[in-house]
């Protein structure tokens, strides 16, 4: 018997075979093994027996009492319940996310400064800020208005402007095609002034004879300060509020209104006459006071004076 | 089933123990099956310290043991229609029971709330364990012999989870090598192996004991 075999017969079994006994005999290393064998199954056998607590009975008819399904305020719908309820929650839990997502999405989506008529792409303002340029709207075009020249092609030479030009529809077209582009200075030319223009708008001058206005302003044209402050005040004002206007027949006049602004919500019409913006009448002339929100509107519209209070977002 | 009869007192219990202690295993299923609570007293009375010592043995944890125990006749007496009895009621039990712990360790390694490092380690300078308070001065032999067995359960404890069940069932328990298989559903072979490789990992762990 080789040691592998006698090994193997007293892991399964104390009480050795005739040819086991004489193998232990004459191997040394097998008499210690078997030593140890027996030392360990008896240091294992003789742990004290762990005993349950005198309450076992006690506690387990209590656990039974509870745990009994006929006992518990169980009904026949329970199984389902198990499983309805927490599929209900993470079905609710999903689409509060879904929904919560949807809106901050809406939230952070910058409405298009598309114009409810125009629908041509205008090539040349990077900011939603920016003053657009005038395209022509279908009802412009059907009532036989000419289009606005095209500001890129338009001369960055100074134009020659009466500083007390009446407020009418040159100076609007003009002023309008001049917006939409701003300069890149390659040197920032020295600031002389920092006249304050009261509609919170920043105009400097610099010391080339550059002009460097709000975005979408022409920085190039040396506009008279009293001319910057008639002809930008009440159009810069409206077309914050998403209103392009023009004068027509010396009215402040709705041309377009762009989609999901402020003016549309508040029911801002194309065609609708411009009478006073803040209570201020728009006579041509810049408007007092610093804000350039427009809160409230008084319109002109077929003929009736109507005010509409501008809605803040909700 | 009425379980108020689980604990009936006095003279009804002391005529009907006599009988029933008699019975065996599968006759107390099939009469706890049929409303009979002190068929399922009698043998929660046979199995309640086995298999208390056992989990104690597998978990190294007092309450933890108790609470399990307490668990596995719970479930079998919610499971006795389920029961079958192509094997022993006792494989059955331990088998519950070995689920229940194996599930156990599981959870507490997922948890890591006890300090299995701690628990489960081979420690000298450890001291945490059950311990029935005992204000006795002990004699010294009593005091090497309590230090001994605390060594041997530690080391029993340290065994990987594989091997602990099987030397348990075998060398403490006592059952054969076919009701270890049974009960941890192991082939033989594997059962042997596993039993001889947790021997061979004790003697070394008790090394300074032979």
């Amino acid at each position: 018997m080789s040691c592998r075999d006698f090994q193997n017969e007293i892991e399964e079994s104390s009480a050795l075979s005739r040819e086991a006994e004489r193998h232990l005999e004459d191997c040394p290393d097998c008499q210690r093994f078997h030593f140890e064998q027996l030392r360990l199954l008896e240091m294992l056998g003789g742990l004290p027996r762990i005993e349950a607590p005198k309450d076992f009975d006690f506690q387990l008819k209590a656990r039974i009492a509870r745990g009994r399904p006929a006992d518990g305020p169980t009904s026949p719908l329970f199984p389902a319940l198990r499983y309805v309820l927490p599929l209900s929650a993470v079905l609710i839990l999903i689409s509060i996310i879904a929904l919560s997502g949807l809106y901050f999405v809406g939230e952070r989506k910058v409405p298009e400064p598309e114009s409810v008529e125009s629908k041509n792409p205008v090539p040349a303002p990077t900011e939603t800020l920016a003053p657009k340029d005038e395209t022509p709207s279908p009802n412009e075009v059907a009532e036989g208005k000419p289009a606005p020249e095209n500001p890129e092609v338009e001369p960055l030479v100074p134009k020659k402007e009466a500083p007390e030009k009446p407020f009418n529809d040159e100076t609007a077209r003009k002023r309008k095609n001049d917006g939409g582009s701003r300069d890149v200075i390659s040197a920032p030319p020295k600031i002389i002034s920092v006249p304050d223009d009261g509609r919170g708008s920043n105009v400097f001058s610099s010391s080339d004879g550059r002009t460097i206005g709000p975005k979408g302003t022409d920085s190039n044209r040396p506009i008279p300060e009293q001319e910057v402050k008639t002809t930008t005040g009440v159009a810069e004002m409206l077309d914050f509020s998403g209103i392009k206007a023009a004068p027509e027949n010396d009215r402040m006049t709705v041309r377009s209104v762009r989609k999901n602004s402020i003016a549309e919500r508040s029911g801002v019409r194309v065609g609708d006459v411009i009478e006073a913006i803040n209570g201020d009448p728009v006579t041509g002339e810049p408007l007092s006071g610093r804000s350039v929100t427009v809160k409230t509107l008084t319109i002109l519209r077929k003929g009736q004076r109507k005010e509409i209070t501008f809605q803040s977002q909700q | 089933m009425a379980w108020d009869k689980f604990e009936n007192s006095g003279a009804e219990v002391l005529q009907t123990a006599v009988s029933i202690e008699d019975l065996s295993d599968h006759e107390l299923i099939e009469s706890t099956k049929n409303g009979d609570e002190d068929a399922f007293a009698e043998i929660v009375n046979r199995y309640r310290n086995p298999l208390t010592n056992y989990l104690y043995r597998f978990l190294y944890d007092y309450e933890e043991a108790v609470d399990l125990a307490q668990e596995t006749f719970v479930r079998v007496y919610f499971a006795l229609d389920r029961y079958h009895t192509d094997y022993a009621f006792s494989t059955y039990i331990y088998r519950i029971a070995s689920n229940l712990a194996i599930s156990e360790i599981r959870k507490r390694k997922r948890r890591k709330t006890l300090s299995l490092t701690g628990l489960f380690q081979y420690d000298e300078t450890e001291t945490k364990e059950f311990q029935p308070p005992d204000e006795r001065t002990l004699p010294e032999d009593d005091l090497m012999e309590d230090e001994r067995r605390r060594v041997i359960e530690r080391a029993i404890a340290t065994l990987p989870d594989k091997y602990r069940g099987p030397i348990i069932l075998r060398d403490v328990e006592g059952k054969t090598y076919e009701e270890v298989a049974e009960i941890l559903e192991l082939g033989l072979g594997t059962t042997k192996s596993r039993i001889s490789r947790a021997r061979r990992l004790l003697r070394d762990k008790l090394e300074h004991y032979f």
